[in-house]
């Protein structure tokens, strides 16, 4: 039962993917017609097959979704990026009926560079309904959650899981329904790098199954096609992989998977190349920006007080996290757990520190009003593989 | 009782969950029954939150057929305005070039005035 329950899941998550990723690929081929209503109906049914079937199997998660979907169909859309960013790009899919048409780069502070999947699922819920309302199409950001959360709730234990969706709620609170974005880059953060763990650091029979390694890919390209972020993380996740696999001289037996699930990344590059062809470019941070005020920033030790202050001091749910994984891990320290989770962590702060301290905006200004939602994927990702990490709580897998 | 007692833990973490959600519900949303009673509204209920600048913008756009129209510079210098303004009308677009410009009603120029509103008007210049 257990493992049908498992395969369930599995195949549940696949579908919900694929509509999402197929729904983007008819509006890139310039399909705006009746095939969209029948994919977003498809994804309805898939949901509704899903609290259906087996009624009792994962009723947490059936709960809360339920809840946060009224909650977020009866919010109007408030919030700056929600206005101007997420749903102003479905907006303009749904009335431009393209996804190109941010080649004109109209409105440049809605970050026209910006890859378009979660708002080309937004817009199809506006084409089903068949005039522009923003409540309606806002829920699609609720729903995109759906695929992560059903995949790993058969990979941890019940209570493991429970208090998985308490963090998720803790970490991501507001973005469970207001249509923001940040919290699909955490949810989908921590799947990808989980199932990439899993392929190439566990050994299982399953996790060489071909609709986990199947699944595993869905979940990586969605990962960069949700946020410009997705694209660095995934890129953090395969060279912790190849690092880890040099030093273990391990690399070769596995280059085949990892080769595969690279091509997970040419949907991103090539909606940046699209954008690139077009003068679109992203305004935070370019390359000449890195000459321009990276190197001057780095030699200031007060910038680096700012930037931890910022990031990790100052946001207890940080510190809380780092907390979590450092207690973990020192009652049972899995050791390539240990080094993937560390690794991550490390070269993503990396990776921030060089996008900050090359921004043109004020260092701390930049910091105060966007590292609170770009910390939500690290305390996520954290707290997930102290979880995972935990001997405990292994009772009902 | 058995069940209860074998699951307290499972039970304690769903009931973590739910408070949390609550919270978010009374104390982080702008919730609101009638938008949840119906979603699906047209208007989107955006008097909830926008200012009445921005709706009327699109009132005065959509009564004059105005398919492109430009900001004043008060306009353009009010952050806030100016993003809201932009993303509720579109399709309607913003255009620099264009002869339709909005402006607050207090602002003075010498362009024609073709319509005005009680914080908005539109000229052609």
């Amino acid at each position: 039962m257990l493992k049908e329950l498992k395969n369930f899941n599995n195949k549940i998550s696949s579908i919900l993917l694929l509509i999402v990723i197929s729904n983007y690929l008819f509006m890139g081929l310039g399909f705006f017609n009746l095939i969209l209503k029948i994919n977003v109906i498809l994804f309805f049914i898939t949901v509704i097959y899903f609290y259906a079937k087996y009624l009792k199997n994962n009723l947490s998660l059936k709960i809360y979704f339920l809840l946060i979907l009224l909650i977020c169909l009866g919010t109007a859309v408030e919030g700056w990026d929600q206005r101007s960013i997420y749903l102003f790009h479905a907006k303009r899919i749904f009335f431009d009926h393209s996804i190109y048409s941010v080649s004109d780069n109209y409105a440049i502070f809605s970050h026209n560079d910006y890859p378009l999947l979660t708002h080309a699922f937004a817009a199809s819920f506006a084409f089903t309904n068949g005039y522009w309302s923003e409540v309606f199409p806002k829920s699609a950001y609720s729903f995109l959650y759906l695929a992560p959360l059903i995949f790993l709730s058969s990979q941890i234990s019940k209570e493991k899981y429970l208090i998985f969706l308490s963090l998720v709620i803790f970490f991501l609170g507001t973005h469970l329904f207001d249509g923001g974005i940040d919290g699909l880059v955490a949810i989908y953060f921590v799947t990808a790098s989980y199932s990439v763990f899993r392929i190439f650091f566990t050994e299982n029979n399953e996790n060489n199954k071909i609709s986990f390694f199947l699944l595993t890919f869905l979940f990586c390209l969605s990962l960069t096609l949700v946020k410009n972020e997705g694209f660095a993380l995934l890129i953090l996740i395969f060279l912790t992989v190849i690092f880890i696999k040099l030093i273990q001289k391990d690399l070769f037996r596995n280059f085949a998977k990892l080769l595969v699930l690279f091509l997970s990344l040419t949907p991103f590059v090539a909606w940046k190349v699209f954008c690139n062809k077009n003068g679109i470019i992203n305004t935070d941070f370019t390359l000449a920006l890195l000459s321009e005020n990276l190197i001057g920033r780095l030699l200031v030790f007060e910038n680096y007080k700012i930037f931890s202050q910022y990031l990790i001091i100052s946001d207890e749910k940080s510190i809380l996290s780092i907390l979590f994984v450092a207690i973990s891990f020192y009652y049972n320290s899995q050791k390539k757990l240990f080094y993937y989770v560390t690794l991550l962590f490390l070269s993503y702060l990396v990776i921030l520190l060089i996008v900050y301290f090359s921004t043109p905006y004020d260092l701390k200004v930049h910091l105060e009003t966007s590292a609170n939602r770009v910390v939500e994927s690290l305390n996520l990702f954290l707290s997930f593989f102290a979880l995972y990490n935990l001997k405990i709580l292994n009772k009902t897998s | 009782m058995t069940y209860l007692r074998k699951n307290k833990l499972l039970i304690f973490f769903f009931i973590v969950g739910i408070a949390q959600i609550l919270y978010y519900w009374s104390e982080r949303s702008n919730f609101k029954l009638e938008i949840l009673i119906n979603p699906f509204n047209k208007n989107s209920y955006v008097s909830y939150f926008l200012p009445k600048t921005v709706i009327e913008s699109k009132q005065i756009l959509h009564f004059n057929n105005i398919k492109i129209f430009n900001l004043s510079k008060e306009l353009k210098n009010d952050m806030y305005s100016f993003q809201r303004i932009i993303e509720f009308n579109y399709p309607i677009r913003f255009d620099e070039k264009s002869d339709f410009i909005l402006m607050n009603v207090n602002e003075n120029s010498n362009c024609k005035n073709i319509s005005k509103g009680k914080l908005l008007k539109l000229q052609k210049c």
